[in-house]
């Protein structure tokens, strides 16, 4: 039943060949000199030195957008199986369904309205 | 009415103040502990009318809630702790300004517990390992984020992180104990499990470890000894009102579940016999947790000069009789189930430290401290807060006319009725000790020299909450018909 | 699932797996992490557990590895320093990891199916369209379609969720709903930082970008 996949995989396997060939052939085609130049090594940064280190450090702002992002996430785990079934309830007139998801999506509605008005989600000030 | 039907309310309710809070910020800190409290005393007012399961059993929902009246008692202890929390907290709203930073607003810590008491209604009706499961995580995800509510304040944010990484870890035992006893016996439902208990053989061990597993997760929510030691960090380190509403309702909602759980291991295995059955020995297991629970809160609270601290001692030690209560399954001679113990003994303890936490409460709001010298000639600078303090801690301590007499009466009657001798005595030594620790706040109230004479200011509302507590106390210490009374 | 597709994604899983910790930049670990994340989803998917095969991306590759990263990225963890190892510590990481090894292998010495292929245990479609069929008359709604599938063979796993979930779970579900509510309120009042403070931490991501 899996051979249907393979040509899936195939796709998988030329994507995948086709960026580690064009990196490597730059690598061997590229003629780079073997000898330690810092300079030569250092990353470029418009003709500067770079100063600094190489990660800078990210604002909690961020943090919070990914905590919520995994929260609605979470949500959308629960959406999965309701858009799977929802078809299969509604032909055998069990309307609760749609009741059931109306108050989960509500309430989390109403979580979501919060962040916006809290300007959780707010970039700027 | 279905009982469901309450739980949706109070959801809604929480719905609306969030909104409220967000669409609307001038309604302010009072205005949404307004709303709250009386949303919240409408349930109250709607509980006597809900009704259980129907006889023919016609929604799923029943499979995993239950609405017998030991629930909907607990319903009314959560929705009753949870109203005095939000008055409580207005009150408490000036001391936590100083440590949210000016990013952190109030209104959040009035709406949060509101959610709470929902998840704490859900769990009184859980009797399905599911909903005990996802109703607990309700409430304490909630607890997490109260505990550590005061940003700004090392002692609250030392707090929250101890209780998040110890609540998580109990979770995991809790997940651990319920895949264990679901493999024993295949089902999630608590009655079906006890029927289904009741007829295996030979499996004494594994389903000892699965109630070991259950225990350790609940010796953390109730905080039984050995694993009560975040209460006193988290108790001082939290608001006030949270440490009130952890002392009360956690610990309420914890002790339902728990007593469900040992009834369904329990079953209808009769009087305790020593024969040796996991049964038996889950009993001993009990006995020994609220023995060495007893032992430790009464003999820690003796040196604590912190009243946080010693509020928080004193509720292990509390939670030491109410386990104690719960492991004299079989009454011989009483008429009271050891479920009916427990929940009296609940029912007391709520006025008690509720009308306690609440005088903190009023006092730290104007002296900024919490130790028990603060108190220190309350007697003379504030008389209706050092007479509310005098009764709740003569309750606390279990004096005659007290409904805290009361409570430790029963408990008494039940390790007699089935012979603890031992208990008896530790429970003894303890109540002793707790005359002596709970004394140590009355002679600061009435014996110690004031440092400063200002009376404190105290609100017409609290003032006439906090003399319904001491009434309260009192009243229901006289007619202990009453509370059997919404019992049954 | 075939032998062949099976030996690839396992190799993919381990692989990742182990250059996570063989790697000194945590970011590269982390990044490590999610192809063998993915690697694990096209795993459970290869035995047509679906579901687990979405949510392992849906969340783990997605959700906890954001999570991760930006946990990482706030500490500022340099570059791990090739460090010099505790003779003891070295030895209790590999005592740790051969009792482990011993505690596995014991459970699938003893596991019944760990001496058989899985194949071998029958799936009990029979048995189980029964059941779904007393459900279905009784009033609890079994997705028709999932039924059907049942019939040729075929296990509908997301149908089979999706129908428990919301027919027999939907007070959990909207508990959940609650929890997750909760949750965001715990996000956001105590991840928020003071409103007037300039905000100096949002220029280190516009630096980045800058130079």
């Amino acid at each position: 039943m899996l051979n249907q996949y393979i040509p899936v995989l195939m796709h998988l396997l030329v994507v995948v060949g086709f960026a580690t060939m064009t990196l490597l052939m730059s690598v061997w085609f590229g003629r780079r000199s073997t000898s330690k130049q810092d300079i030569k090594d250092t990353a470029y940064e418009c003709g500067m030195i770079p100063i600094g280190e190489n990660q800078p450090r990210f604002s909690v702002k961020f943090y919070i957008v990914a905590m919520l992002f995994v929260l609605f996430d979470i949500e959308v785990v629960f959406l999965y199986p309701w858009a799977v079934v929802f078809r299969d309830f509604l032909s055998a007139d069990q309307i609760l369904i749609f009741w059931s998801i109306l108050g989960f999506v509500g309430i989390l509605f109403v979580a979501y309205l919060y962040a916006l008005k809290k300007r959780a989600l707010n970039w700027v000030g | 009415m279905p009982a469901y039907i309450l739980e949706l309310i109070v959801v809604g309710l929480g719905l609306i103040l969030l909104l409220l809070e967000s669409f609307l910020p001038r309604l302010g800190a009072k205005g949404l502990a307004a709303i709250g409290s009386v949303g919240l005393l409408v349930v109250l007012f709607l509980l006597p009318s809900v009704t259980g399961a129907p006889s023919e059993s016609t929604g799923i929902i029943w499979k995993f809630y239950s609405a017998d009246s030991l629930a909907l008692f607990y319903k009314g202890l959560a929705l009753i702790t949870t109203i005095l929390v939000l008055m409580m907290s207005v009150v408490y709203v000036p001391v936590m300004q100083r440590y949210l930073g000016t990013g952190g607003g109030v209104g959040e810590y009035l709406i949060l517990p509101v959610f709470t008491c929902a998840g704490l209604m859900w769990m009184a009706s859980a009797n399905d390992l599911t909903s005990i499961f996802v109703s607990l995580e309700v409430v304490t995800i909630g607890f997490y984020i109260m505990v550590a509510y005061m940003r700004r304040n090392v002692g609250s944010l030392e707090a929250g992180v101890k209780y998040l990484i110890l609540g998580a870890v109990s979770t995991g035992f809790l997940v651990y104990g319920i895949a264990f006893l679901f493999g024993v016996t295949g089902q999630t439902n608590l009655d079906v499990i006890s029927t289904v208990l009741g007829l295996l053989e030979g499996q004494d061990k594994i389903i000892l470890f699965s109630f070991a597993l259950l225990l350790v997760a609940f010796g953390f929510k109730v905080a039984a000894v050995p694993f009560q030691m975040w209460v006193p960090d988290v108790y001082q380190g939290a608001p006030t009102p949270t440490a009130a509403f952890l002392s009360v309702g956690s610990k309420a909602a914890g002790f339902i579940v728990l007593s469900r759980i040992v009834d369904a291991f329990l079953g209808d295995h009769g009087v305790q016999t020593g024969d040796g059955s996991y049964q038996d020995q889950i009993q001993r297991v009990l006995l020994v947790v609220a023995g060495a629970t007893i032992l430790f809160g009464s003999l820690a609270a003796i040196p604590q000069t912190n009243f946080k601290r010693l509020m928080a001692y004193s509720s292990i030690s509390h939670a030491g009789f109410i386990l104690l209560a719960l492991a004299c399954a079989y009454p011989v001679r009483m008429d009271m189930a050891s479920g009916e113990v427990v929940a009296f003994y609940l029912a007391a303890y709520l006025p008690m430290t509720m009308a306690a936490f609440f005088v903190l409460c009023i006092v730290r709001s104007s002296r900024g401290e919490e130790e028990i010298s603060v108190l220190d000639g309350l007697g003379k600078r504030s008389p209706f807060l050092a007479f509310v303090l005098l009764v709740s801690v003569m309750g606390l301590a279990g004096i005659p006319l007290t409904v805290g007499f009361l409570g430790k009466l029963y408990v008494f009657q039940a390790a007699l009725d089935q012979g603890h001798f031992v208990l008896l005595a530790i429970a003894t030594l303890g109540a002793a000790a707790g005359f002596y620790y709970y004394f140590k706040v009355v002679r600061s109230m009435y014996w110690n020299a004031p440092s400063d004479q200002d009376a404190i200011a105290v609100g017409t509302g609290s003032r006439v909450l906090l003399a319904l507590l001491a009434a309260a106390i009192i009243f229901l210490g006289l007619n202990q018909g009453i509370i059997l009374g919404f019992l049954r | 699932m075939p032998l062949p597709l099976f030996i690839l994604f396992s190799a993919l899983t381990l692989g990742f797996a182990v250059a996570v910790i063989a790697n000194r930049n945590p970011v590269t670990a982390a990044l490590c992490l999610v192809v063998s994340f993915v690697g694990l989803a096209a795993l459970f998917i290869g035995l047509s557990a679906f579901f687990i095969g979405i949510v392992q991306i849906l969340v783990y590759a997605g959700a906890v590895m954001v999570l991760f990263l930006f946990i990482i990225m706030l500490m500022d963890i340099e570059e791990e320093e090739r460090k010099h190892f505790d003779r003891l510590r070295t030895a209790g990481g590999i005592a740790v990891g051969i009792g482990v090894a011993f505690l596995i292998g014991g459970v699938l010495w003893d596991f019944d199916y760990g001496k058989a292929s899985l194949d071998d245990v029958p799936v009990q479609f029979e048995a189980a369209i029964t059941l779904r069929e007393a459900d279905a008359d009784s009033g609890i709604v079994r997705s028709a379609n999932a039924t059907a599938a049942l019939r040729e063979g075929r296990l509908k796993d997301v149908a089979l969720v999706g129908e428990k979930l919301f027919n027999d779970y939907n007070l959990h579900l909207q508990m959940i709903a609650v929890l997750i509510l909760i949750a965001t309120i715990g996000v956001v009042t105590l991840g928020k930082k003071d409103s007037p403070a300039p905000d100096s931490g949002s220029s280190g991501g516009d630096k980045a970008s800058e130079s």
